[in-house]
């Protein structure tokens, strides 16, 4: 069984890791997911030492970047994180983050405006873009009509 | 008022999308939404998205988010298919052998970040002599249902490289269009690909190589021009245009009008191209030819196709011809026609023959080979 836990780690094993354009994308080998994480959720995620509480990650990312980031906001990064299995273990929400699970409302509660970093994840979810692969000339092996440039596979060679 | 086409509309998205510097783009959002879907089935969704990126006035609208998510997967995939390619070289390496690689990966290094240029396969060229033993290394990590080893098709499981990853293993180069592979070696440089050591074509086989396959499979791919046009704009001031055009006056001619369509194009830079490689007549059949298959960009337009029985219906008997007809940039090149103004019918006619005869030739050399086991 999982405990939760209130100082958060981040996961580190079987992830793939990308930044781009000032988003931190990651990918689940284990679980096939791609996730993108904006700069609060992916600066929240950095922090998940296992030692540092919400509280600490808040005054951290606020004294290193100077981005104003409300304590309520790293508590719903880190539900972000936790749903998204990228901390070794569920954390630990208070209540009042548990009384307001929905985004919306936790947003109402902060009263969020321009000044407070806001996090956001987003799963990547599109058919997988085509890659550059070239096809079978005249003659070359192939399975099915896709394997052929010319579009057709019969019996095992190209037309 | 006039509508762009398809072609169009995907040239103008391309256009520079391969340079550092993120160009803003000139679309409507509904013309947006139409390119979308052909530049992710054609694998520019990455490029496609830069462009959208740099323009404020699309980046955040709905019509953007196909592109951008596709962008963000073919950044995540970048980092498998390096690590992959990193797997497969140190594997070689192991066992003495530095092989060639080619496309994929080494033309990607042209792009102001790697992950614009997608690839499925790690394209390696076998040192002289040596292809035999680079099978013998990679046979054993080769899904056997899934590879051809007979044929360099190797569908390897890469392990602590994350993923399944396909090798394509030549002996050669096209040899119709490339010198021969041991002048490939002599001629190539090193790379490190992570720790491993690997060797590269040299600048002018390389862009002669990036042509030759554009034009053999017909242009349908606007990715391939770009890689053309991200080659060119980064040659070296030492670059050396004899070697590259080499002494056949057809692939000079056919190099010459294709870095021209290029600059057309897709606006590549060619201030430091000679004017006789960078402004050529390119032939209105050559441009006509490529921007219809960029009307509709995908991989296989004919997997739906029905196969060698005769077609009963008269729309199947359109997809039967259209299926076994090559365009004409195809044609031509794959008999080593001249690229000049002249009817492209008759190249057209003889490949179909050409293509005939090989087929033929495949089957019966199988069937004795059958024979004989």
């Amino acid at each position: 069984m999982t405990h939760s836990v209130s100082r958060p780690l981040a996961r580190s094993e079987g992830l793939i890791l990308r930044e781009l354009d000032g988003e931190t994308l990651v990918y689940d080998r284990e679980r096939s997911e791609a996730t993108c994480l904006n700069e609060v959720v992916a600066k929240v995620w950095r922090r998940c030492d296992g030692a540092t509480t919400a509280e600490g990650i808040a005054e951290t990312i606020d004294e290193e970047h100077g981005i104003r980031v409300d304590e309520r906001s790293v508590w719903l990064a880190l539900e972000l994180l936790s749903n998204a299995h990228l901390l070794s273990a569920p954390v630990e929400l208070p209540s009042e983050i548990v009384h307001a699970r929905t985004r919306r409302q936790f947003l109402q509660r902060v009263g969020t405006t321009a000044a407070i970093a806001v996090p956001v994840l987003l799963s990547i979810t599109v058919p997988t873009p085509a890659q550059a692969a070239s096809c079978g000339a005249i003659g070359a092996f192939c399975e099915t009509n896709v394997h052929c440039c010319s579009g057709l596979c019969v019996g095992i060679r190209c037309l | 008022m006039n509508t762009a086409s398809n072609a169009q509309l995907v040239a103008a998205t391309l256009a520079g999308a391969w340079r550092a510097d993120g160009l803003p783009l000139r679309l409507s959002r509904g013309d947006l939404a139409r390119v979308s879907p052909l530049l992710m089935e054609s694998g520019a969704a990455a490029l496609g998205w830069r462009r959208v990126h740099a323009t404020p006035a699309l980046r955040d609208c709905p019509e953007a988010n196909t592109l951008c998510q596709g962008g963000r997967l073919l950044a995540l995939e970048d980092v498998r298919n390096c690590r992959a390619v990193e797997h497969v070289v140190a594997l070689l390496n192991d066992a003495g052998i530095e092989p060639l690689i080619v496309k994929g990966w080494s033309v990607a290094r042209a792009y102001a970040d790697s992950y614009l240029r997608p690839y499925g396969d790690i394209d390696l060229v076998a040192p002289p002599g040596q292809y035999d033993a680079v099978c013998e290394v990679l046979r054993p990590h080769a899904l056997p249902k899934r590879s051809k080893p007979e044929i360099g098709q190797m569908v390897l499981d890469c392990g602590i490289a994350w993923k399944v990853c396909t090798v394509d293993l030549h002996r050669h180069l096209n040899s119709a269009h490339m010198p021969p592979v041991e002048t490939l070696f002599e001629r190539s440089t090193h790379v490190s690909v992570g720790s491993a050591h690997a060797r590269l074509l040299c600048m002018e086989d390389q862009l002669r190589h990036v042509i030759t396959h554009f034009l053999r499979h017909g242009a349908w791919r606007p990715l391939w021009l770009c890689d053309v046009a991200a080659l060119v704009e980064g040659l070296p001031a030492d670059f050396d245009w004899t070697r590259c055009l080499s002494d056949d006056r057809h692939i000079a001619d056919w190099i010459a009008a294709t870095i021209t369509l290029a600059h057309r194009l897709l606006g590549c830079r060619v201030g430091h191209v000679p004017a006789s490689v960078a402004d050529v007549a390119v032939p209105a059949w050559f441009e006509r030819t490529v921007l219809r298959e960029w009307d509709a960009p995908f991989p296989i337009q004919l997997s739906n196709t029905p196969a060698l029985q005769i077609p009963r219906r008269l729309s199947d008997v359109r997809l039967w011809l259209r299926a076994r007809w090559p365009n004409a940039v195809r044609a031509t090149v794959g008999i080593r026609g001249a690229c000049n103004t002249a009817p492209r019918l008759p190249y057209q006619i003889a490949h179909v023959g050409m293509g005939i005869r090989r087929y033929i030739a495949a089957v019966a050399a199988e069937r004795r080979a059958r024979t004989r086991a």
